[in-house]
């Protein structure tokens, strides 16, 4: 299976000991470089922005990896997930964008995959209005419960679905791919459902023993490599563990590889939800699949894949080593750092930015929008803004640039500006870099957060043109008084305490007696001794959450309340929201849903009903409020207000970047900074879109009519 | 025929600044879930309402710059030129039926998204994003608002070139110029904040500057939320509303007003409200102004739009939700025709569509989101293109739909209905607490069928698969229905142990439908999650029954959130005593004690109860399909060429998917269709 090395193999003597990740690998009819494996992942584009999906991938394909996947691709339109956004293989009009991105992902020399998916039971057709069809009769499993049904599959209705198939095989082939993944892992692909007796109900031969539900699997497969197998690799990617009631175990998965050892050409294994499967760095850590894996590269003399956000090239070794793993799977290791295997290669260790687990990639997908990457902030805008996650313009006209505030934003401006080549200042009023980073990793299960300033203090403490300056707070005269040419403020925002978020508008009545937190003060140290806490969460992503699992774990007896129907309620977009309200159920901690806050008392808070108001008062000693955030602008506004003085100082701008011109998660304060970096002397838009975007041409050619219209 | 002279009044033509309506039917702005990425579908789209005889069609909500992006639904742009070519199609579709085509020009501020733009959202104040994420929105300084203004103006601008003839200045729905209006919103210490007469600047702005845009070559019309529902704390019809219509009175050429405060409020569901339900709050606006006035109210009576012009309370006869179902409604009264108006039922599958980023729907008009893709027209269908006979088997609402789409085309069909009366499902949902309206499915369809020569109605007459292979016809519709599940095998996904419970005590919605009489304290398993578990469970609390709600979901009928209507149906029940039980799964039921997990956890808790109402997942009738396909000889001897399930009989779903199914199946009859074809899209083109 393996042969001889590959070109781009590790050049340093260092990185020999990585030597092992380099080799060729062998997959059916095609060979990988190396074993750098992006697995099949989202972002949100899609369909819908093809060219920007197709330079995504090719900037990875540039960063090495030797197999670049597309995104799970419909292969008809009896089957779709709408609203989430994903590729399309319906017709052959289909074929010119999947053409462009195997295209882009050939270029540097990487292998392209096609992740082929019928969506079974998981797919409500709302854009098509086709009846779903699954193994058996049974509602819809989607995130939003729509009210739709699959219909059970007849003999006719599995022809045909053996029959799509083969047209999506030709079809992937002629757009040039060289893997053909059959997609039957997450709950999201129809070979699973027929797989797992939670889902396949059926008493014929595709339902009841292991290999009459195996049938199906058998069959697409087989279809796969005599359609075009000669020349493409086929693979299978499958559920480690469905994690659900009567769903397919490990153990069944066993069997099921040991059944069908040489089937396809390449095993690919997830873990069996997608919540499991991409567990957050604050539910999973690194390599946590590898219990469900091992031993299954015993059971077949096939390659095989497997992830766990590995960011570390000593665990990537070890899963080869022990005979774990064939090839390292990753999607966001790979999001985070499109160039990990070319700086493993080149023994540039210390460049690896790594992954920091907060899933805010799969936010993209969830919300139908363009993924978002707290690390890597070029990623999504390499085709629509030319961003590129390792290059960035040269410098212009202009040379000495300020940064006032060292936290995220601030942190990245200094990055991608000392790599353009500017003289940077980086002022920092405290004495350590990171700022909300820096405090917010030292809660419970945010560790891996402080990457996000690790990777940035690293890179520009080798810049000799970034100089840092810790207990630097600075004020307009300051600023006015050192005349840099540029000024970005980026000094963060400070939780509020009067109430106001998204339920409370204004602000309301708190009693001073009542002793008073917010999340600055916990992290800071100053929190409540004990006794009856109520966290009330009006923000809605982790804090509140993580505030009550704290202060749960010191004693307290705390009681969350928040307007939402769930705790943390936007994590669902992250794929937490069921882990956190889990582990807050486990802890004890007492919650509150569908209330607002309407008042503190001394002793007391006034909660009323989101539905109905009907108000109910409990006795707490102690409030935490997880509420909304301000801007800390008043330097920025200083500034602002002696405008006129600027010129004379040689101040050609002051902008405010990052939570201080609008408080948000942290991968919006790395964008802002980024955005900062790149936009630096570059001529102003106007009324020009600071982006280039995808849209339908409006072609006035008469549409061609449907046979079936009027 | 002749138009009923009571309606001749909604025929005058009306004039809006610069420009004259012809008639008083004005399609106000409503989402299609298409936006900028279907320019084509949406154009079709609007046209049908123009041909239709709307006199004013409007698009919906149209971004005036990447600082205010709605993604992920389906909102317009107008954002270069590339745009004004896209949305020149859809103002030619409109003109070529003589109808105004107006363009709402939107910023949505707080109330954005940005999720595809990733540019900084803006507002009057620093507030988390109105949106849940984790974003913030900033306060618009002055030089913000400046470009903000120079924005709104460059699209007016564009609008113009794109051949729209009224341009919106759109202050409704929680949107910027709104939150500038509200002092829930607006805090501002400088001219923006303040006195009304400092919050009402920005929109005075914007209309101001827009008039200058369009130089009298176009009318300006106002969107404005007059009441948002939040007492006298908020804009209030009675209170700071009137006081901006004062303010601003002459200075658009037309006002368009509703309520807002939630979307919900204003595209309330016909179960929350009754037809003009607006009035109370809207009909101060005529005595303020001279200019024109709009407003919606859902209005389908043509009785009642002629009384809303006599009495003065506006003067255009404002829909949304009337046009989609019906896009022909002008049409037919001005043609005397009104008997065939296809009324809205007040569902909200419309909103469900542009809340779930999908294409329009419609329960009563399967053509809604179809003009361009497939082809479909509201109004006209192709003539039959053989002499084949079809027999529909059941009378609901896909069996209805398919055998009056096939009468329509010519077709000889047989519609046989086990029953003694037409409309399957909609005659038993109808009598749900708010449901009345349902039932306009079936008595549009029944109305036409009595019209239709060549459809025979069989009334009580159930059909073996015997009786169908003697009728001699060619083609067999099998539309029998499907009924709910009693293994308690839902949306979870996960069947309950009801081995050891009195299967006596356990009643589906098809039981208590029928007239079964639930012994009290009611246990209500809602593993469905849209009206149904919420509708029953209002229906015992109205009796006096104890009633608890358990749902795995986080809320009560999770799904009517896409119809607007969920906040409505779990305050409903919450004021009315029913218990809810949120995030738990039933798994077992022995006599009397049910145990529930919590989905969270597993940890169980067990609720007592006197009858337990699964309301799970449902099961196709398909026996007679399966009868009658048993035997391919038989129906080949007996010259029977087609056999095929529509509607819930082939998958349980909505209402308004039984009706499309049924309206598909009969235009692609004799059609010719490659089995394998997708409908229409509109890609990028690289």
């Amino acid at each position: 299976m393996q042969d001889k090395p590959g070109k781009d193999a590790p050049r340093s003597a260092e990185a020999n000991r990585y030597a092992v990740l380099f080799e060729p690998v062998r997959i059916g009819p095609v060979t990988a470089k190396n074993r750098f494996f992006q697995v099949p992942h989202c972002n949100g584009g899609g369909y819908r922005d093809p060219s920007a999906v197709a330079e995504m991938r090719r900037v990875k394909s540039e960063g090495g990896w030797g197999v670049i996947f597309t995104e799970q691709v419909e292969i008809h339109h009896t089957s779709e997930i709408t609203p989430f956004i994903e590729l399309r293989i319906w017709d052959d009009d289909d074929i010119p964008a999947l053409a462009n991105m195997a295209d882009a992902i050939h270029e540097h020399g990487a292998l392209a995959g096609i992740e082929l998916a019928y969506s079974g039971t998981n797919g409500p057709n709302l854009y098509t209005r086709e009846v779903p069809l699954g193994p058996s009769n049974l509602p819809i499993l989607t995130f939003t419960s729509d009210p739709v049904q699959a219909r059970a599959m007849d003999r006719e209705d599995l022809r045909n679905l053996r029959h799509w198939h083969r047209l999506a095989f030709r079809r992937a082939k002629q757009a040039g791919y060289d893997i053909l993944c059959l997609y039957g892992a997450h709950g999201f692909g129809v070979i699973q459902h027929f797989l797992s007796r939670r889902t396949n109900h059926r008493s014929d031969e595709y339902g009841g023993s292991l290999l009459n539900r195996t049938r199906l699997m058998r069959e697409l497969v087989e279809d796969a490599k005599e359609t075009v197998g000669d020349t493409c690799a086929v693979s299978l990617r499958l559920s480690l563990d469905e994690m659900a009631a009567n769903g397919l175990s490990n153990a069944e998965l066993r069997e099921i590889v040991e059944m069908h050892k040489d089937l396809p050409d390449l095993w690919d294994f997830a873990h069996g939800s997608w919540e499991s499967c991409s567990g957050t760095s604050r539910f999973k850590p690194e390599g946590a699949q590898e219990d469900l894996v091992r031993g299954m590269k015993q059971l077949t003399d096939k390659p095989v894949v497997g992830v766990g956000r590995f960011t570390s090239p000593d665990a990537m070794v070890r899963q080869v080593k022990q005979g774990i793993l064939d090839f390292i799977g990753a999607a966001r290791p790979s999001i985070a750092d499109p160039f990990l295997p070319a700086k493993i290669a080149e023994g540039r260790l210390d460049d690896i930015r790594e992954c920091i687990g907060c899933n805010i990639c799969v936010t993209g997908d969830m919300t139908m929008s363009l993924s978002r990457c707290t690390q890597n902030p070029s990623f999504m805008e390499e085709w629509r803004k030319g961003w590129h996650p390792e290059r960035i313009r040269p410098k212009g006209e202009s040379a000495k640039v300020l940064i006032v505030g060292g936290g995220p934003a601030g942190l990245e401006a200094a990055r991608a500006l000392g790599v353009r080549g500017y003289e940077v200042a980086l002022a920092e009023s405290g004495t350590e870099l990171g700022g909300r980073v820096a405090r917010e990793c030292r809660l419970p299960g945010l560790s891996a957060w402080g990457r996000v300033r690790d990777y940035r203090t690293q890179q520009i403490g080798r810049m000799t043109n970034v100089e840092t300056y810790f207990d630097s707070s600075l004020t307009a005269d300051d600023v006015i008084g050192f005349g840099f040419e540029h000024v970005a403020i980026a000094t963060g925002a400070t939780w509020r305490r009067d109430g106001v978020a998204r339920a409370n508008t204004l602000p309301i009545a708190i009693d001073p007696a009542m002793p008073l937190f917010t999340p600055d003060d916990v992290m800071a140290g100053r929190m409540p001794a004990g006794g009856r806490v109520l966290v009330y969460d009006d923000d809605h992503y982790y804090m509140g959450g993580v505030l009550a699992e704290l202060l749960g774990a010191q004693g307290c007896e705390v009681t969350i309340a928040t307007p939402a129907a769930r705790v943390s309620d936007w994590t669902f977009n992250t794929l937490e929201q069921g882990f956190i309200q889990a582990r807050l159920i486990e802890a004890d901690v007492a919650i509150m849903t569908n209330r607002v806050l309407s008042n503190i008392g001394k002793s007391e808070a006034t909660l009323a009903c989101s539905y109905t108001g009907r108000e109910t008062v409990e006795s707490f000693d102690a409030v935490v409020l997880v509420t909304a955030r301000l801007p800390n602008d008043a330097l920025y506004l200083d500034l602002k207000t002696r405008e006129s003085a600027w010129a004379d100082a040689g101040i050609r701008s002051v902008k405010v970047i990052g939570d201080a011109a609008a408080p948000a998660a942290i991968a919006w304060a790395t964008y802002a900074g980024r955005r900062y970096g790149e936009e630096l002397d570059m001529a102003p838009l106007g009324d020009a879109l600071p982006f280039r975007r995808e849209v339908v041409k409006p072609s006035r050619r008469a549409a061609p009519a449907r046979p079936s219209g009027s | 025929m002749a138009r009923n002279p009571r309606y001749d009044i909604l025929f005058e033509p009306v004039p809006i600044g610069p420009v004259t309506a012809p008639n008083r039917f004005y399609q106000t702005p409503h989402a299609t879930g298409m936006g900028y990425t279907k320019p084509k579908a949406e154009a079709a789209l609007r046209g049908i309402k123009a041909e239709g005889g709307w006199g004013v069609v409007s698009t919906e909500y149209c971004s005036i710059h990447p600082s205010s992006d709605d993604s992920p639904f389906g909102f317009l742009t107008l954002w270069d030129e590339d745009d004004v070519r896209a949305l020149a199609r859809t103002a030619e579709a409109i003109h070529a039926h003589g109808s105004l085509a107006a363009v709402e020009l939107w910023h949505g501020g707080a109330h954005a998204a940005n999720r595809l733009t990733r540019e900084p959202l803006v507002g009057p104040v620093t507030r988390p994003s109105h949106y849940l994420q984790p974003a913030h929105v900033r306060a618009l300084d002055n030089e913000d608002l400046k470009a903000l203004r120079r924005a709104h103006r460059k699209a007016a601008e564009r609008a113009l070139n794109a051949g729209f003839d009224i341009v919106y200045c759109y202050a409704g729905h929680d949107y910027l110029p709104f939150q500038f209006l509200s002092r829930r919103t607006n805090t501002r210490g400088d001219d923006y904040g303040g006195s009304l007469a400092n919050r009402t600047r920005l929109l005075r702005e914007l209309i101001e500057e827009t008039k200058e845009a369009v130089a009298g070559r176009a009318a300006v019309a106002v969107r404005l939320a007059v009441d948002e529902l939040h007492g006298p704390a908020g804009i209030a019809a009675d209170g700071e509303g009137r006081e901006i219509v004062e303010l601003l009175a002459e200075l658009p050429d037309l006002w368009d007003v509703n309520i807002a405060g939630a979307l919900g409020n204003d595209s309330c569901s016909a179960r929350f409200s009754e037809e003009g339900f607006q009035e109370r709050y809207v009909s101060f606006v005529k005595s303020v102004t001279t200019k024109p006035v709009v407003s919606v109210g859902r209005f389908t009576s043509p009785d009642r739009m002629a009384g809303q012009i006599r009495r003065g309370v506006q003067d255009f006869i404002g829909a949304a939700r009337p046009s989609i179902a019906d896009p022909f409604l002008p049409a037919k009264i001005r043609e005397g025709r009104e008997d065939e108006i296809r009324e809205c039922i007040g569902c909200n599958i419309c909103r469900a569509a542009n809340n779930e980023g999908v294409p329009l729907r419609c329960t009563q008009n399967p053509t809604m989101g179809e003009e361009w893709r497939r082809g479909w027209h509201p109004e006209v269908i192709a003539p039959k293109a053989s002499e084949a006979r079809v027999l529909v088997v059941g009378g609901g609402p896909a069996g209805l739909e398919c055998a009056t789409a096939l009468g329509r085309r010519g077709y000889g069909v047989m519609l046989a209905e086990a029953g003694d009366r037409l409309g399957g499902r909609l005659i038993r949902e109808s009598r749900l607490p708010g449901l009345s309206t349902w039932m306009r499915v079936a008595d549009y369809r029944t109305g036409l069928l009595s019209r239709l020569a060549n459809v025979e109605v069989f009334l009580a007459s159930p059909m073996s698969a015997g009786d169908i292979v003697e009728t001699g016809v060619e083609h067999v519709v099998i539309a029998t229905g499907s009924r709910w599940r009693r293994d308690g095998l839902g949306a979870h996904g996960e069947a309950a142990d009801l081995a050891a419970a009195d299967p006596t005590r356990i009643l589906t919605p098809d039981d208590v439908l029928a007239g079964a009489a639930p012994a009290g304290p009611v246990l209500v398993y809602d593993d469905e999650h849209y009206f149904m578990g919420g509708a029953l469970a209002e229906r015992f609390l109205a009796a006096g029954l104890d009633v608890t709600l358990a749902t795995p979901a986080a809320t009560v009928s999770s799904w009517t959130a896409m119809t607007d209507e969920q906040a409505f149906v779990q305050q409903r029940l919450m004021e009315q005593g029913a218990r809810l039980v949120l995030s738990h799964h039933l798994t077992a039921a022995r006599d009397g004690t049910a145990t529930l997990a919590s989905v969270y956890t597993g940890r169980p808790q067990e609720i007592t109860f006197g009858t337990l109402v699964l309301v799970t997942g449902r099961l196709p009738d398909d026996d007679l399909h399966r009868a009658l396909t048993a035997d391919a000889g038989r129906l080949a001897a007996a010259g029977i060429s087609s056999v095929t399930r529509i509607g819930d009989c082939l998958v349980p779903s909505s209402i308004a998917d039984a009706v499309w199914r049924g309206h598909r199946y009969a235009r692609e009859l004799d059609a010719g269709f490659a089995p394998d074809a997708p409908p229409r899209r509109e890609r990028p083109e690289a």
